[in-house]
């Protein structure tokens, strides 16, 4: 048995983030960046016996709001800001029914359960992806939430896709 | 990229007139079950959250 351990991102040594590639410069800068960064919370995912992050995740507290008659109500919850798996370990199955990017996405979300059971409450997760991921979302159970959008000031949406999920 | 998500530069808020719409989506689509008994079926127990600094 594989043994991997999810760690924050702060404990992750500069040598194992330096050969972190997912295949986005961008996003393998953004890894080194967000231990610094006080607005979001990372975690690392580690392959023990290989010694290598296998991918990252960094999410913050969000909410998502909505009118209800009179009152305007805004409910808890958790944005994935970030969420990206080293090439080496893209593509692969875990299962029959998994591959093991939805595996490690699914202890993300099940993370998330603790967190609203034991610590604070989540109602929903929300999350912004590119388009050529949103397939990956949909079958992780999540749901578009752009039929549903208010309309505001901003103008472009930079070609992603607001995607919620339930807690 | 397998799979990523990005910033997000538009608050998740609901417009009134689908306000109504979206909670019964939400009502209809609890998808808690679903979720843990596909990881039930296919988690060999292999991950450790480690969550100390």
């Amino acid at each position: 048995m594989i043994n991997y351990s999810f760690v924050p991102v702060t404990a992750v040594s500069e040598e194992l983030i330096a050969v972190f590639s997912c295949g986005s410069a961008e996003l393998d800068r953004k890894l080194s960046e967000i231990r610094f960064d006080d607005d979001i919370t990372g975690y690392a995912f580690i392959d023990n016996e290989e010694q290598r992050i296998i991918g990252y995740c960094a999410f913050n507290a969000s909410g998502l709001t909505l009118t209800n008659g009179h009152e305007r109500i805004t409910y808890p919850a958790v944005e994935i800001k970030f969420f990206a798996l080293d090439e080496a370990y893209q593509h692969r199955k875990y299962s029959d029914e998994m591959n093991f990017s939805d595996y490690i996405f699914s202890k993300v979300m099940s993370h998330l359960y603790e967190i609203d059971e034991n610590v604070i409450a989540i109602k929903f997760i929300l999350l912004y992806s590119v388009p050529a991921a949103v397939n990956f979302y949909k079958r992780n159970f999540f749901k578009e939430f752009t039929p549903y959008m208010e309309n505001d000031e901003y103008k472009y949406i930079t070609g992603c896709v607001p995607l919620y999920y339930p807690l | 990229m397998a799979v990523m998500a990005i910033p997000g530069k538009r608050p998740f808020v609901v417009a009134p007139e689908k306000t109504e719409a979206f909670l019964k989506e939400v009502s209809e689509n609890s998808n808690r079950d679903l979720f843990f008994e596909r990881l039930k079926r296919n988690d060999r127990g292999d991950t450790v959250w480690e969550t100390k600094k």
